[in-house]
């Protein structure tokens, strides 16, 4: 299978029907993943008692 | 503004216009006017949009684009694998940019391009198999599936309703017509309470039921929370009553005299009530300029943009 992210960086005239057929499968892994409770990256969760000091010192 | 050009002159390429005032009315433009008549102006008959067009509107259109496509091709028999591959080929080419040779900009960090190709996917995987006891596409007295219906309906006072149906389905015993839409945040009941009142749901019943010629309740809402790592859909109804329907008409018809007569004078007051709505109008960073500056802050951050109900898709 190529690579995703290089297919989604492609010219979509230039994927073949097979190419498509990689993207979509990779969505659909994904799903599956979702679905079987796998976790997802999440953002990295601010510290907001430290930037509530910052303002602090900036006042 | 630009008082230099009348209304007339600034609409005369407009199907929709006629000496400068709008007589055929879509759900976007009947919801301008309602909301603020100088956002109307800007947008309707100075014809401009901010540069940078918002994801959402993008995101959200090659959404709706794609799955009236899957729709239509499954209606014209196309087997379902191969309609899911022109789907997300067609989703794929609407989120390029030719010029550039490289995919748009959506700059956001959850609706983004393969998240979109993701969201189409999941959802047709999810939703797009009819059975007997589920939602089906519903066929005209023709024999056609009822999908991508335009409409342009008399509605009284020379004024025309148009539109677009993207599917009419049958779902119990009723008819109803199918709209997607998408958001960021997550979809609980509140979610659903914004579609009533609401002008575009109350058009696509009221037209549902004029095109048809039979009762179409109201109209299946797809929400799809577009998150960082996933999509998770929820669905919902809102209907509308033979009444809710007789009192959503006649406040269009308001509606729609208000904005007629502010053409005709070319007076466009603001509604700053209306500013903070929605994440905020477009045009806030033009009216809180002073008039004299405001032509030349246009010409720098928007682009003309010409939307005109009744040309069909």
């Amino acid at each position: 299978m190529s690579d995703i992210n290089e297919l989604f960086s492609r010219d979509p005239l230039q994927l073949t029907n097979e190419n498509i057929d990689d993207i979509i499968e990779e969505m659909r892994k994904k799903r599956k993943l979702f679905e079987n409770g796998t976790p997802t990256k999440k953002p990295k969760p601010q510290n907001k008692k430290t930037a509530g000091l910052d303002l602090e010192i900036k006042l | 503004m630009n008082k230099a050009l009348s209304p007339a002159e600034l609409t005369a390429h407009k199907a929709s216009f006629e000496d400068g005032v709008q007589i055929a009315w879509d759900a976007t433009s009947l919801e301008l006017a309602q909301t603020c008549l100088r956002k109307y102006y800007y947008t309707m008959i100075l014809g401009v949009t901010p540069k940078s067009r918002s994801v959402h509107l993008l995101f959200g259109g090659i959404y709706a684009s794609a799955l009236e496509l899957f729709y239509k091709l499954r209606a014209e028999g196309i087997e379902y694998e191969a309609a899911v591959r022109q789907t997300v080929r067609h989703a794929l080419e609407e989120s390029w940019d030719r010029e550039a040779n490289s995919p748009k900009d959506f700059n956001d960090t959850k609706k983004t391009r393969p998240n979109l190709i993701r969201t189409i996917v999941w959802y047709i995987d999810q939703f797009a198999a009819e059975t007997e006891d589920g939602i089906k596409t519903y066929h005209l007295q023709n024999g056609k599936p009822a999908v991508e219906l335009s409409f342009s309906l008399e509605a009284g006072d020379d004024i025309i309703f148009c539109g677009h149906l993207d599917r009419v389905v049958e779902y119990g015993d009723a008819l109803y017509v199918m709209d997607q839409k998408t958001t960021g945040g997550t979809i609980g009941p509140y979610f659903f309470e914004q579609f009533k009142p609401n002008m575009q749901m109350s058009m696509y019943t009221w037209a549902g039921q004029v095109v048809l010629h039979s009762p179409v309740k109201g109209v299946i809402i797809d929400g799809a929370q577009i998150a960082v790592g996933f999509t998770r859909f929820e669905r919902g109804i809102t209907t509308r009553t033979k009444d809710e329907l007789q009192e959503w008409f006649e406040s269009v018809h308001y509606i729609v005299g208000n904005a007629q007569a502010a053409s005709r004078r070319n007076e466009w007051p603001m509604n700053t009530s209306a500013c903070g709505n929605y994440g905020g109008c477009p045009f806030r960073l033009v009216c809180s300029r002073s008039p004299q500056i405001r032509e030349s802050y246009l010409r720098s951050e928007y682009t003309s943009h010409v939307w005109d109900p009744i040309k069909r898709r």
